[in-house]
């Protein structure tokens, strides 16, 4: 029995359980990244993996779907653009046992690069997805994943979006827990290894299912009692049902638990019963596209486009259409005040930020790719001139080095993100004969999304094996609060790239900072011979150091300082030292 | 139905305190359900937290609906001023003065009252949620101190000490 206020990552987690999942995989990415240690966390003798990559985590899920087990597989969205291969193949062949797959969406976006709707990709793939609502839908339509997958014998993807994933709400769990599902696997060339022919046949099974799963989960339409109604699913319906019941608007509700299969004589029916349906859904028309008459909503531009939507958003939309005009109790306040900006920064004594430092000194002109996790802040120092997506710093590295070949090219990737997608990057950069500097920057964990383990930290292999086996020649291992030590092997490197023709590696380790326990920590101190060059707050814009206004010199916060010393040699004035 | 803001900056303990808010409802049998921002912005980036409390499906809290705001900065709070309502309260750790008016403000330098009290700034949103404890009627200040007695002792004198600030300020 459980009870409490529980995030909707959770709760998935605990469906997945409680419909007697054997084995889970993931790459973290945020808004998902807790579903996998929730799900070891109720279940600690199931199978749990932190995969190399969201591919690879697919695989693996779907593999033991095929023989019979059942699993989870979790991302997020764009996460699921890496696994988007074996998505579309799975689809056909479907499982033997049981699989959803989460694939988190960040409308907004908050943490992504992209707003994408993973649930056009169930679409184009034809794999059916639920949309749940908030933390306790999450836990049924999860529930009903693995009824679904069961039955059909069908992939289900779940789609949260952040808002759900990242709520809490209250939830009372019975007793429902599932031994785990083992099975095993039964040849099935025709099924499991399907030519091209028989793939036209798995094709047209799916086809015939989804029309029958359609019409199992056709959405209720409810007893009549308005001539409007709103067709919602997921956060979006959660938000139009509180303002609706909150604000008295004359609209009837209907929840679609499945935006796709979505079931056509529904459709038909809907359109036949009232006179003005507005679609509202996350992020893409996908619900929408369905309707064709009395129908407004994303498609005829009364809902964004982009952005999340906010029950403001909703709220003015249903006001608008039901000709009403929207009053709200606001408090009227006056102030002169206005609120500083607060941007997202590394953390003090945070190893990445003198990596950085170190490679603006190593390469002026340089151009610097950089890549996805809590080191993409490193564009407040003006050291991530790119940011495309997981893997691609390197990549991106070989093509500006083409491009822009008198200038010197240093990338950055973190450690997870090596692993991720960076050495078949940095593969093609050895056999391609790419002058570039890779650095590494190793913090031992992946931080941004909440410190999941790394490979090389199991013991079994080394950042630097995988170098060698991609076939680079060059590696360098520094400690980046040595400054100096950093500088120079980025020099080295370089040197090294352009005479040899080929990829060199500088690999930065230190411990993320937020995991290092200080005992009696030293801290920095700054003297009056400080001429307030900004140098140490602005260009290094390590947070435990602040202007004093009134002083106009820098000044160190002294329950922020974790005294990494690299401000001493930062400061040239040599104004910083060591507090006794 | 209670609605409110929680905010602040990355790192400072928003979300342990919405969760710890609405852990409380549920524990008094009441339903809440309440929205956070991880990634990016635990950065030391804004971070605004959103609870209701009561029957809802969503943490939505519209323009002028918050009935409270806590913040743990004063930047957040002048940031979120939008969501509070005429008769809603703004609590607010600062040891700056607050040049404002039009809405109730209480402010005081909780993180600074809770490093000298109970040797942690991490307790100063503790001492915050005890001033709404103490200070808003909507919910039984008696009987969420009594269903609190399961948290971490040094935890609930850090309520209790902001519940006492509310009744004699
Ligand atoms: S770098 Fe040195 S001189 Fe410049 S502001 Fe910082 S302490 Fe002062
Ligand atoms: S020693 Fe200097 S650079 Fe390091 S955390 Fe302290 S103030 Fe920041």
């Amino acid at each position: 029995m459980v009870n409490g206020f529980f995030l909707g990552n959770e709760l998935i987690a605990l469906a997945a359980v409680d419909s007697g999942v054997k084995s889970a995989y993931a790459y973290p990415g945020t808004p998902s990244s807790e579903i996998l240690l929730a799900f070891s966390k109720f279940a600690p003798e199931r199978y749990a993996q932190w995969s190399l990559n969201e591919k690879i985590a697919l695989e693996l899920a779907a593999g033991e779907a095929i023989s019979g087990s059942s699993t989870l597989c979790c991302m997020k969205m764009v996460g699921l653009n890496v696994a988007a291969d074996p998505l579309f193949s799975v689809a056909y062949t479907g499982v033997d046992g049981a699989m959803v797959l989460v694939s988190a969406d960040d409308p907004g976006p908050y943490s992504s690069q992209t707003e994408q709707d993973s649930r056009m990709y169930a679409v184009s793939a034809k794999m059916p997805v639920l949309d749940p609502c908030n933390p306790q839908d999450a836990y049924r339509l999860t529930m009903l994943g693995y009824q679904i997958s069961e039955k059909y014998r069908l992939p289900v993807m779940v789609r949260p979006v952040m808002r759900v994933c990242h709520s809490r709400q209250n939830f009372e769990a019975g007793d429902v827990s599932k031994e785990p599902i083992h099975g095993q696997f039964s040849k099935n060339t025709p099924r499991w290894a399907a030519t091209p022919k028989f793939r036209r046949i798995l094709h047209e099974k799916l086809n015939k299912n989804l029309d029958l799963l359609a019409a199992e989960m056709a959405p209720k339409i409810p007893e009549k009692r308005y001539d409007m109604a709103v067709v919602a699913s997921g956060y979006a319906y959660a938000m139009a049902k509180d303002v609706i019941n909150e604000m008295n608007l004359p609209f009837d509700m209907i929840k679609v638990d499945m935006p796709f299969p979505l079931d056509k004589q529904f459709v038909i029916e809907a359109e036949m019963v009232y006179d003005r349906i507005v679609v509202l859904e996350e992020t893409f028309p996908v619900i929408e596209h369905n309707f064709t008459i009395k129908t407004v909503g994303r498609l005829t531009g009364l809902v964004p486009s982009e952005g999340e939507l906010t029950v403001d958003i909703i709220a003015d939309i249903l006001f608008k259409t039901a000709g009403m005009t929207r009053k709200t109790d606001k408090a009227e306040i006056t102030t002169s005040e206005t609120p500083v900006q607060l941007k997202p920064r590394l953390c003090a004594g945070c190893g990445h930020r003198p990596a950085f430092y170190a490679m603006k000194l190593a390469a002026p002109s340089g151009i610097f790719p950089g890549d996805i996790g809590c080191y993409t802040l490193g564009v407040n120092l003006d050291a991530v001139d790119t940011c495309i997506c997981m893997g691609a710093s390197v990549t991106f590295a070989e093509a500006m080095k083409r491009s822009n070949p008198d200038r010197p090219v240093i990338c950055t990737i973190g450690d997870s993100t090596f692993f991720h997608t960076g050495v078949a990057g940095l593969t093609n950069a050895v056999v391609n004969s790419a002058p570039i500097v890779v650095a590494i920057l190793d913090n031992e964990t992946t931080a941004m999304t909440g410190f999941q383990p790394v490979p090389h930290k199991t013991g079994k292999l080394t950042i630097e094996q995988a170098c060698q086996g991609a076939g680079v020649r060059h590696i360098a291992k520094v400690d980046p609060y040595n400054l100096k030590k950093g500088v120079e092997a980025l020099k080295q490197a370089l040197a090294y790239a352009h005479t040899d023709n080929s990829p060199a590696v500088v690999i930065f380790t230190k411990e993320c900072v937020t995991k290092t326990r200080y005992k009696n920590k030293k801290i920095a101190e700054i003297t009056d011979a400080c001429t307030d060059c900004t140098i140490c707050y602005e260009k290094f814009e390590c947070p435990a150091i602040y202007r004093d206004k009134a002083k106009r010199m820098a000044k160190i916060d002294e329950t922020a300082c974790v005294g990494c010393m690299v401000c001493i040699q930062v400061c040239p004035q040599k104004a910083i030292g060591v507090k006794k | 139905m209670i609605q409110g803001v929680i905010c602040g900056k990355g790192g400072q303990g928003v979300i342990t305190l919405n969760a710890m808010i609405g852990t409380l409802a549920a524990n008094m049998g009441i339903p809440a359900v309440s929205a956070e921002t991880h990634g990016m912005a635990m950065r030391g980036g804004s971070v605004a937290t959103y609870i209701k409390i009561g029957e809802c499906l969503s943490a939505a809290v519209a323009e002028g609906s918050a009935d409270f705001i806590i913040s743990l900065t004063k930047d957040e709070a002048l940031r979120n001023l939008n969501y509070i309502k005429k008769d809603g309260v703004i609590i607010v750790d600062t040891d700056e003065p607050f040049d404002i008016s039009g809405v109730k403000i209480i402010s005081l330098p909780a993180s600074d009252m809770a490093e000298k009290e109970f040797g942690g700034r991490i307790y100063g949103g503790q001492v915050l949620l005890g001033i709404l404890l103490g200070c808003f009627d909507g919910i039984d200040t008696e009987k969420a101190l009594e269903i609190l007695e399961t948290a971490p002792k040094i935890s609930i004198r850090a309520i209790e000490y902001g519940v006492r600030y509310a009744q004699t300020h």
